[in-house]
């Protein structure tokens, strides 16, 4: 069903592209596809195609969904950036001088607001996140192993499973006042994971 | 450069602060824990820190120290070992 209706979709996007065009960007004239020139091992472009619109030209990533996808946003994003990445690269590859190289940083400089954007935000926070659940783990695990050798493997286990940080954190408290090896066993038999 | 955006330099340099992050919040809340009058000073040592395997020492000495002057001692020799302090 999924397939059917990717295919079928796309047939509609090659059959009237500057119709999709008028609905997304009205004013806008069709050029050409270009998701050809931009398929790599990880990415798939739906499609993307060329428009002329207020006498620039600009590119549209068109993506085909069945159902809403809550990561929709995250992988446009992707998307971008790796294609801004990509024309970074190839600029810095054909402009060579200091005052065309001047340029390129300049100008994609000016693309630095895409860090305003909530998408990027939530990349960033999401990243940091990750980090400080990793750095609280790494430490809890060296203190169990540090302080009782013989529960370093039970807590790895234990930690693993947690992505709350608050959890963590209270876990810092009891492990850091744990006088024997007894209660810091009892400690992390009770900690369980969020599925469990 | 184009792989996923979890394997990108940028994202590993966030991921990589926030482990800092993470791991100075724990050794502060380990000093509130055991000897909470030493908590100022604790983060304002380990403000800059940005050494891993220092923090996770640290935090091995507050969790083992006896005596909260023990643990003073120890948080107010940082300064003369790590010249980001």
């Amino acid at each position: 069903m999924t397939a059917t209706w990717d295919l079928y979709a796309k047939d509609l996007l090659r059959e009237r592209p500057q119709d999709f065009v008028e609905l997304i960007l009205p004013g806008a004239r069709y050029i050409a596809r270009r998701e050809s020139q931009f398929q790599m091992r990880e990415i798939r472009l739906d499609r993307l195609i060329e428009v002329e619109y207020c006498g620039q030209r600009i590119l549209i990533n068109l993506e085909i969904q069945v159902a809403k996808d809550p990561r929709m946003g995250m992988r446009l994003l992707r998307y971008s950036l790796a294609a801004l990445a990509l024309t970074r690269l190839f600029a810095e590859l054909v402009f060579v001088s200091d005052i065309e190289r001047t340029q390129v940083v300049r100008r994609f400089a000016m693309l630095q607001n895409i860090e305003d954007t909530p998408t990027y935000k939530r990349l960033v926070q999401q990243g940091r996140i990750e980090g400080q659940v990793e750095g609280a783990r790494q430490i809890l695990v060296h203190l169990v192993q540090a302080r009782f050798p013989s529960l370093r493997t039970l807590a790895e286990k234990q930690f693993a499973t947690i992505t709350d940080l608050q959890v963590l954190h209270q876990a810092a408290s009891q492990i850091g006042s744990a006088r024997t090896a007894r209660d810091t066993r009892q400690y992390l038999q009770s900690l369980q994971s969020p599925s469990a | 450069m184009l792989q996923n955006i979890e394997d990108t330099p940028t994202y590993k340099r966030l991921v990589q602060q926030g482990r800092i992050e993470g791991a100075r919040e724990v050794l502060i809340l380990l000093v509130q824990r055991r000897f909470p009058s030493l908590v100022t000073l604790a983060r304002a040592k380990t403000a800059n820190m940005t050494d891993l395997e220092k923090l996770q020492e640290i935090s091995l000495e507050i969790s083992t120290a006896r005596l909260a002057r023990d643990a003073r001692k120890y948080l107010a020799k940082l300064v003369l070992e790590d010249p980001q302090q």
